[in-house]
């Protein structure tokens, strides 16, 4: 069988986990967005500083709630490996199909953990899971992608639906009406009646 | 002279913040000291006639401001602008001190003439969904059809607005509407693009229809505020019909678009990304030509596209005029408002004073 999506590579990427720590990621990102200050003397390194630890804060507060049973950590340093289910995860910002050196670099707990979890010849054994996040160039969040990397190439990219709205790919629309002429904005005195009236009411 | 009335150390804070001046500030001009002032602004002293006359001629407005009864004032949840965590206090103090004063302005004028209804819906959203259907609901009250709006200004006027310009407040602050009984939206930029403006224009327009009664100013709800504009300007499904498909970008029917639609080709672009007409790398992509090309501030065909000009409040202020000279400066008189004042909380002048000779003519009307 294709495997598609991430719940195709293991069960335990459902994709309302998936959508969870996606909106974490959103969430995080927006919040330093609104603190970064260019006049105070932010630039791209400190906000870019401030927005991963935003999203690690609140993944690790996500996991030390215990609201998500399916959300454990193994390495809660600034490398922040954490698992959905039983697979190791890490976040990463850039683009999805562009993974940096740094991106790709496996730690020893995130490997032993692969290993343990798929068998020897699953084709998602040997797969770095990564969520990769893509901005504007103003830092909003574009995209969240849910990606699976072996050596540099994404053989599993998700796109995690931001929104509630269908796509709209193969719909063809409808063609606009023609536009309204608008008169401009009616101003008339009032009447000493009007006036009265308007009293009467209030 | 303000005589027996008592003066009033809030109106006093009021007109300071207006026009942005700290304690240190007005003292200056004014030959007091911060803490003398920041009696008068508490109520511990009240000043004297010759202070209370340099305190009005140091701030545009009239004596008889400061004893004025406070109609409550602007609060912060009626006010929509982007305010970032960083955006100062004293900016925020400032819209909201005009936004009072502008607003006491506009309410005398609202009952010497008769203004558009106001008839912006009241539309709550909680999802991207709601933000599209409240944008066609819009259209679709207003019967705008699904075609280019050709009047972004005229469609907010004729829904009761008064939209208006702030000199002078931060560059932080680009545009902002206060939900009144009479609504207003306020630019303070002096010239954005036509482009630039009518995308401000429905940006508050969705503040006004979404978030009533909602403190906004957070990333959220601007970005809800920037789609519904979006949805507004471009419906869904008249752009999905003429937005050229491609795996490259049509850069040449995207500027026809803008020119159809009078919508910037980067916001254009943005819908497509939204709508997931193209992908985040084509977006990405896109952008970036745009700005590579120096089109980031000021695009192709922003020069060919006319501005629009606000029309209520003008013509608001020339019916009455006209009717009976002299009776602006009146109703601006009776909000407190000097000149200097009236200019910067309205972007407009005074007219001019009526000619002292012609006091004692009556006019024949025929």
């Amino acid at each position: 069988m294709t495997k598609i999506y991430p719940w195709d590579y293991h069960t335990d990427l459902t994709e309302d986990r998936i959508k969870t720590i996606a909106a974490m990621l959103v969430d995080g990102r927006h919040a330093a967005l609104e603190r970064m200050d260019e006049e105070a003397g932010d630039n791209g390194w400190t906000h870019g500083c401030r927005a991963f630890q935003f999203c690690r804060h609140r993944i690790l507060r996500a996991i030390d709630s215990g609201d998500h049973g399916w959300l454990t950590a193994i390495d809660r340093t600034l490398q922040l490996i954490f698992k959905i289910g039983e697979v190791p995860v890490r976040i990463y910002k850039g683009d999805a199909d562009e993974p940096t050196d740094r991106t790709l670099r496996q730690t020893f707990g995130e490997l032993r953990q692969l290993e343990i979890l798929f068998p020897e010849h699953d084709e998602g054994r040997d797969l770095a899971y990564r969520f990769a996040v893509e901005t504007d160039i103003d830092g909003s969040v574009l995209a969240v992608k849910f990606v699976g990397l072996r050596g540099e190439s994404a053989v599993l990219i998700w796109d995690v639906p931001l929104d509630d709205l269908p796509t709209f790919a193969g719909t063809v629309g409808r063609a606009a009406s023609e536009s309204v002429e608008l008169a401009a904005p009616s101003v008339g005195l009032r009447t000493d009646r009007d006036i009265a009236e308007d009293s009467a009411d209030a | 002279m303000v005589g027996t009335q008592v003066f009033d150390g809030e109106r006093l804070r009021l007109a300071r913040l207006a026009k942005g001046l700290t304690l240190d500030e007005l003292g200056g001009r004014v030959s007091a000291t911060r803490q003398y002032l920041n009696q008068l602004e508490q109520g511990t002293k009240q000043p004297t006639d010759v202070m209370i006359e340099a305190l009005a001629a140091a701030l545009g407005v009239t004596e008889r401001f400061f004893t004025l009864p406070a109609r409550s004032g602007v609060s912060a949840e009626q006010c929509h602008f982007r305010k970032q965590r960083t955006t100062p206090v004293s900016v925020v103090s400032q819209v909201l001190a005009r936004g009072t004063l502008l607003d006491s302005f506009i309410d005398r004028l609202d009952r010497a003439l008769e203004l558009p209804d106001v008839s912006f819906p009241d539309l709550p959203v909680a999802s991207t969904a709601d933000i599209e259907s409240a944008a066609e609901e819009a259209r679709h009250q207003w019967k705008l059809g699904t075609g280019p709006i050709s009047s972004m200004m005229r469609v907010v006027e004729n829904a009761g607005a008064v939209v208006s310009f702030f000199d002078g407040v931060s560059e932080r602050v680009d545009a902002l509407s206060i939900d009144r009984p009479r609504p207003m939206i306020i630019r303070s930029e002096a010239k954005p693009s036509a482009c630039r403006l009518r995308f401000d224009l429905a940006h508050e327009c969705g503040h006004l229809i979404m978030h009533k009664g909602i403190v906004t100013g957070d990333k959220a709800t601007e970005d809800q505020a920037n789609r519904f504009a979006s949805a507004f300007l471009l419906p869904r499904s008249a752009f999905i019909h003429e937005f050229p498909r491609g795996r490259m970008l049509n850069w040449q029917a995207i500027f026809e678009m803008k020119l159809r639609w009078k919508v910037a080709a980067s916001a254009i672009l943005r819908r497509a990304y939204d709508l997931r007409m193209v992908s985040a790398d084509q977006y990405r992509t896109g952008y970036i030509h745009l700005s590579k090309t120096g089109q980031r501030k000021f695009e192709r065909y922003d020069d060919v596209i006319v501005a629009e000009e606000p029309e209520l409040l003008p013509s608001a202020m020339m019916a009455l005029e006209q009717a009976s000279p002299g009776a602006v400066r009146r109703i601006a008189a009776d909000a407190g408002l000097e000149d200097g004042m009236f200019e910067s909380v309205s972007g407009l002048d005074l007219p001019p004073e009526a000619d002292m000779d012609m006091t004692n003519l009556v006019p024949i009307r025929r």
